[in-house]
Order: structure tokens, then C-alpha cells, then sequence
């Protein structure tokens, strides 16, 4: 693109339309996220699962605090590894990442209070936590899987409060593959075929 | 009526209209990534550029990242403004003649 002064208004308004599109487009590769988070999830759900029905360990507890401390540490490098590779940071980007700090807070504070007060309702409100940011992703990108993986929270989150605490694993594990690894797989081919163009 | 004489000749220039635009839409981003979406040369991108910072459009921070430098720009509020104006004289430019 060179620099010429003899633009017509049409052209300009091309040129204005065309970048802003560009910029929209211009976002990066989060499937990452959702992958990690998916699989421990789902991994800790099925280790609690087999601790609690199989070996009735009374720390069947343990490898939530393990798996997600390892994902927390596994985000954090990833996430500055990215940040130098990073060329552009969008106003989208900028809001989300706001919006998932807040549900992490929310969990948080959440497992805090399954502490004081039974675990039995912190499996209900954390997956209408994680719903609750994979709403707000999905709309905010308009992707689809997203939207209908949130929805799929909330669905085994009000379900969650008339079973057993080993239902409650199960759907938790299928809360985590439908608002994250299946809708993550997605978004990272999504990611790769629009790179790829 | 508005005439093509009348609007901001900073802007009025396809590179340097191109790069605002961008930048309007976004926090912020490098000069490698204003390169490969306005399809232009480093050196001409680099003059433009310092002409949209000199005139206060935008702001241009230069670090270092992965020991090579960086070059990250920004939108200021003055950048906003012109870009608002600009656009309205646009469209009042073209609006008349249809």
C-alpha cells in the first residue's frame, strides 16, 4: 500500500471498512485454554469419581487442588509465552480476559466456601460460573459451540442439585467436555483453517 | 458542500488512513502487524507513522522484545477525534451525490 493523496471518497470509506474488518478478525488462538482446563477438569471429576465409589477414600478431595494448581501454573507460562508473540491486542480480547479473571476469582472464592459450608452446592455454582464465562466468550466472538456449551452448564447445574455428590462428578465431567474440550477442539481447527487461508 | 480539499490531509492518504483505521479498532499493535495488514514497506510504514505521532494521532512506544526492539502503537484521544471528523466529512462528502 502506497501513500497517494488522490483518494476518492469511496476508497477511503473501503479503506476505512476493510482495516476495521481486519482488526476484527485479528484475534489469537485461545483453544489452548479450554483444552487444559477441559481435561483437568474432566480428569479430576473421573479420579474423584473412582476415589469416592470404588475406594471410598476419604481424600478423594485431592486431586482437585493438585490438577488445578498444575493448570494454574501450565496458563500462567503459557499465557507469557504468548504475550511475546503477541502482535496485536484487541478491545475484545482486552474485555474477556477481564471476564475470566472474574469467574477465577469466583471460583476461588467459591472453593472457599465449599470449605466453610459442604461441598454439596459449590459443584452447582462453579459450573454456573464456568457457564457464565463461556456465555460471555461466546457471544462476544459469536461462536456457536461456546454459546451451546454454557447452556449445557447450566442444564447439569440445576440437575446437579437433585443428585448424589457422584452425579454430581459425572455431570460436572459433562459439563466440562461440552462448554470446553468439544467447543475447544473446535475453535483451535476454526483457528487453523482461517490461518491457513 | 464539503469538498475532498476540505478533509485532514494527515488522513487523507491511503497508508496513513489505513493504519488509523486499524489502530481505531484495537488496544494497540506492533509494527510488524500494521505491516502485514496494509500490505506495506517498512520503510514507508516507519515515515508515516512518525507523521501520525508528530502530529499527536497516535503514540509510538519502543522497547525491546526477545532482545529485538518493538514498535508499539497506539490511538490517542486527538487520533480519535480527527478519525470521528474525518469520517462525518466523508460522509457528507458523499452523501449529496447519491
Amino acid at each position: 500500500m502506497e501513500t497517494k493523496d488522490n483518494l476518492t471518497g469511496q476508497n477511503s470509506l473501503k479503506i476505512i471498512n476493510e482495516m476495521i474488518e481486519t482488526a476484527k478478525k485479528s484475534v489469537n488462538d485461545y483453544s489452548f485454554h479450554y483444552l487444559l482446563w477441559g481435561w483437568l477438569v474432566l480428569i479430576a471429576s473421573v479420579l474423584d469419581y473412582c476415589l469416592t465409589t470404588i475406594r471410598h477414600d476419604p481424600n478423594h478431595w485431592l486431586p482437585w487442588p493438585v490438577l488445578m494448581g498444575v493448570g494454574g501454573v501450565a496458563a500462567f507460562l503459557y499465557s507469557l509465552f504468548q504475550k511475546r508473540k503477541e502482535k496485536v491486542k484487541t478491545y475484545f480480547e482486552t474485555f474477556l480476559g477481564y471476564t475470566w479473571i472474574s469467574v477465577i476469582v469466583a471460583l476461588i472464592l467459591t472453593a472457599f466456601v465449599a470449605i466453610s459450608f459442604g461441598y454439596e452446592a459449590a459443584y452447582a455454582v462453579i459450573m454456573i460460573i464456568y457457564g457464565m464465562g463461556l456465555f460471555v466468550s461466546g457471544m462476544t466472538f459469536r461462536f456457536i459451540p461456546l454459546i451451546i456449551g454454557s447452556i449445557c452448564c447450566w442444564i447439569c447445574a440445576v440437575v446437579a442439585c437433585y443428585v448424589t455428590h457422584e452425579t454430581q462428578l459425572i455431570l460436572l465431567g459433562l459439563s466440562v467436555l461440552s462448554g470446553y474440550i468439544i467447543p475447544g477442539y473446535i475453535l483451535k481447527l476454526k483457528f487453523k483453517n482461517e490461518n491457513a487461508q | 458542500m464539503k469538498t475532498l480539499s476540505d478533509l485532514d490531509p494527515l488522513l487523507h492518504s491511503q497508508l496513513r488512513l489505513a493504519v488509523v483505521s486499524i489502530l481505531i479498532g484495537v488496544v494497540e499493535a506492533d509494527f510488524t502487524f500494521l505491516k502485514e495488514k496494509t500490505g506495506s514497506t517498512a520503510g514507508n510504514l516507519s515515515v508515516q507513522l512518525e507523521k501520525l505521532s508528530a502530529e499527536g494521532y497516535i503514540s509510538i512506544e519502543k522497547s525491546f522484545r526477545n532482545k529485538r526492539p518493538l514498535t508499539t502503537c497506539r490511538i490517542t484521544p486527538k487520533g480519535i477525534r480527527q478519525f470521528d471528523n474525518y469520517v462525518k466529512a466523508i460522509q457528507a462528502y458523499i452523501q449529496p451525490q447519491k
